[in-house]
């Protein structure tokens, strides 16, 4: 008997309890979509023999990994269906995809002209082009462009104080692109806890969202680069702000593109946890009327990282702060998934639990590390969201 | 990482054990890794006995354990999930039909008085939607053969049972996945993150350290060896076999996490029974612990390590049908013991 898995992702472990099909958000409110069990382990075992066993149900997988979480087995099943994707895939890649996934090349495009493309696509008419043209959603709000980039800023900035430490920072296209001032704030908080921060050379988009669009090639691509970067950079701790990218870089680089590497790589609200833990806590100088009531919404990604309990804990540890954290539910919009206009209303459908828990809550704001669950909470409820980060830096003099 | 109690198992007594220690004021963290057994039993509570229990049982170190009975529904309850039966001994139909007996159920109909109130009864059986392994043939067969008569019934039956006052629902609980372990377990997670209880989910506990008969701490694989879990106590909740809580190979059963004593025979061929319906020695194998539900390790008592559930020895649960019983009267005795042992 073999007692232990020779597969990576612990295809041999699944006792086929259906737990996962249970828990997986899609399987909810999507019929046709046959479920993890199912479309990972159950059908794996036929794709080892011929790849013409592979189906396009697949692409239903929103990747969330809920269904990793759940398992008593260990069985890395979203890995199993997302490596079978961009493996055996042959569906045609639209230009809507395109758009969506590159991420980094539609930002670089925008930003400077921020001030156009922002009103525009907001307006109906463009909207409503943009459903029938592309498939992109009408009722999907659209996260605006920054008028200057972070890494723009970052290079007239004089960081200051006694900065003692050092690390390197991975803004992501998210603070690069739509909202520096996340970035900004990292900086100051990093700062004033004496480290200085540095960017690496040159980063590229992580990839989450050419991954989850079947670019596997532009993936590869673009963590080959990072990796290679991140380890020519000064530091050897890189730092991450977005739950997504951080997760994508430490687990998803080496689980389903096999490249797998030793690098330090940490979530922001983790490491300045432990700044903040290790002695920080006594240089920060708090607003002595700060108060905020707060909702924490676990990103998916992160709860599979297992580091939820960081963001958390720094939240508490901050003078003035009420925290509730809400109860583990999925969001919905999935990255770019939710954008996409046969997605759209299954993607709300997902999300509604976690939308009238946070209306419930009476939190002021919601907190969170992912800024695709921002966009979709944003969209979908009364209250804006923070990143504990910014949260942290809004509490200091 | 530091709490007053740290639970090991997410499982219904480790998070029945995390609940009420959170309620009562103390600062908890909950390991969770992968989703418990809840998820597959039958998503009813049965008790068992509490009278001429073998020797060694869970049960005969309870105190006051009818008084500790009698509080499960308002645990339940109190976390906004409905409880049915009061408590008695009854029966809930089994998948195949046959009459099991249970104590509390979360779902209407479910529960049956005996074998005999079933005669004459007309009864409505459910079969789930999508479901191609449900035997409801079989079931009905089964409930025919007591006395009564039964219709199969494939989705809505509301207006039929409303227009036919003479006809009542049965709720056969469907094979697993079972949808109301899923939503207990839902509940009580919520309550407990309410209370502010904190959950590490998908997290494992790989190591402890155990210093002068006292646990100093335990390591998890998300949280790695930078951030030890610390706590004055500590509640071993991992399960036993299909959580793999214990472990067997073909020389051994073991408990990983703290190599805890196990009482196991040498022989393996003593483990089994060869007849699959006679009692199975494997079944009611299980960490020893003292008179206040401590772990014993090499023969001496862990000072704050305290265990719950199916991974303690002495009960075959499956024959008694006492599993949930075990677990949350354990629970509820591990969660007396700390309090006491505080004061």
């Amino acid at each position: 008997m073999q007692e232990n898995s020779i597969s990576k992702n612990g295809l041999e472990q699944c006792v086929k309890c259906n737990v996962c099909t249970a828990y997986c958000p899609m399987v909810a409110v999507r019929k046709e979509y046959p479920g993890p069990k199912g479309c990972g382990p159950d059908t794996e075992r036929y794709r080892l023999k011929a790849a013409d066993f592979f189906d396009e149900t697949l692409k239903y997988c929103l990747n969330c990994k809920r269904c990793e979480v759940s398992c008593p087995s260990g069985v890395h099943i979203a890995d199993i269906i997302q490596s079978a994707r961009l493996n055996y895939s042959n569906a045609p890649r639209k230009l809507r995809e395109r758009l969506l996934a590159n991420t980094d090349f539609m930002g670089s495009l925008a930003s400077p002209f921020a001030f156009m493309v922002n009103p525009i696509v907001a307006t109906k008419p463009v909207k409503a082009l943009m459903d029938c043209m592309l498939g992109i959603d009408h009722r999907r709000t659209f996260p605006k462009y920054a008028g200057q980039k972070f890494e723009t800023w970052f290079k007239k900035y004089t960081q200051e104080g006694e900065l003692t430490k050092s690390i390197n920072y991975f803004h992501g296209c998210f603070v690069q692109y739509n909202f520096p001032s996340l970035g900004k704030d990292f900086v100051k908080v990093c700062n004033a806890l004496g480290i200085r921060v540095d960017l690496l050379e040159k980063e590229k988009c992580c990839g989450v969202a050419l991954m989850a669009n079947g670019f596997g090639k532009k993936v590869r691509k673009n963590a080959e680069h990072n990796l290679k970067a991140i380890s020519a950079a000064p530091n050897a701790k890189t730092v991450m702000t977005s739950s997504s990218c951080c997760f994508m870089v430490k687990d998803e680089y080496g689980n389903i593109l096999g490249l797998k590497h030793e690098n330090d790589i940490d979530l922001a609200s983790r490491f300045i946890y432990h700044e903040l833990m290790a002695g920080g806590l006594e240089k920060l100088h708090f607003k002595k009327d700060f108060a905020l009531k707060l909702a924490y919404h676990t990103p998916c990604h992160l709860e599979r990282l297992g580091w939820g309990v960081y963001s958390t804990e720094l939240l508490r540890l901050i003078p003035g702060v009420e925290l509730t954290v809400l109860g583990s539910n999925c969001c919905g919009i999935s990255g770019t998934y939710g954008f996409k206009k046969e997605n759209y209303e299954y993607s709300q459908a997902i999300g509604a639990p976690l939308f009238k828990s946070i209306e419930e809550s009476g939190a002021d704001y919601v907190a969170c590390d992912c800024e695709t669950c921002r966009w979709q909470i944003e969209m979908s409820t009364s209250k804006k969201v923070l990143h504990p980060i910014t949260v942290l830096a809004m509490a200091l003099e | 990482m530091k709490f007053d109690v740290v639970i090991l198992g997410g499982g219904l007594s480790g998070l029945v054990t995390a609940l009420e220690m959170q309620k009562a004021g103390r600062k908890t963290a909950l390991v969770s890794f992968g989703e418990c057994t809840m998820y597959l039993g039958s998503g009813c509570i049965g008790l068992g006995s509490f009278e001429n229990l073998p020797e060694g049982h869970p049960y005969s170190k309870i105190k006051n354990i009818a008084a500790k009975a009698a509080c499960i529904p308002s645990i339940f309850e109190e976390a906004g999930v409905k409880v049915y039966g009061d408590g008695h001994e009854v029966y809930r139909v089994s998948q195949v039909g046959n009459l099991l007996p249970c104590h509390y159920a979360f779902s209407e109909g479910v529960l049956v008085e005996s074998a005999k109130s079933l005669e004459g009864k007309h009864l409505v059986v459910l079969e789930p939607e999508n479901s191609v392994n449900f035997p409801s043939s079989i079931v009905a067969a089964r409930l025919e053969a007591l006395g009564a008569e039964c219709k199969i019934f494939s989705g809505d039956a509301t207006k039929f049972l409303s227009e036919n006052p003479s006809w009542e629902l049965l709720n056969v609980l469907p094979t697993p996945p079972s949808a109301d372990g899923f939503r207990v377990m839902g509940e009580l997670r919520k309550a407990y993150g309410a209370a502010g209880g904190t959950i590490l989910k998908g997290d494992k506990a790989i190591s402890g350290i155990v210093v002068n008969n006292s646990v100093n701490s335990v390591f998890t694989e998300n949280l790695g060896y930078e951030d030890p879990l610390q706590a004055s106590c500590y509640v071993l909740a991992t399960g036993s076999f299909l959580s793999k809580g214990l472990v067997a190979t073909y020389t051994n059963i073991y408990e990983p996490l703290f190599d805890a004593d196990i009482d196991v025979p040498q022989e393996r061929s003593a483990w089994v029974s060869d007849n699959f319906y006679e009692d199975q020695l494997f079944m009611t194998l299980g960490v020893k612990t003292d008179e206040h539900f401590r772990v014993v390790k090499d023969g001496e008592v862990i000072e704050n390590l305290y265990a719950v559930g199916s991974i303690l020895g002495g009960a075959d649960r499956t024959k008694e049908q006492s599993a949930e019983g075990v677990d949350i009267l354990t629970a509820l005795a591990v969660v007396e013991e700390i309090e006491n042992a505080g004061k």
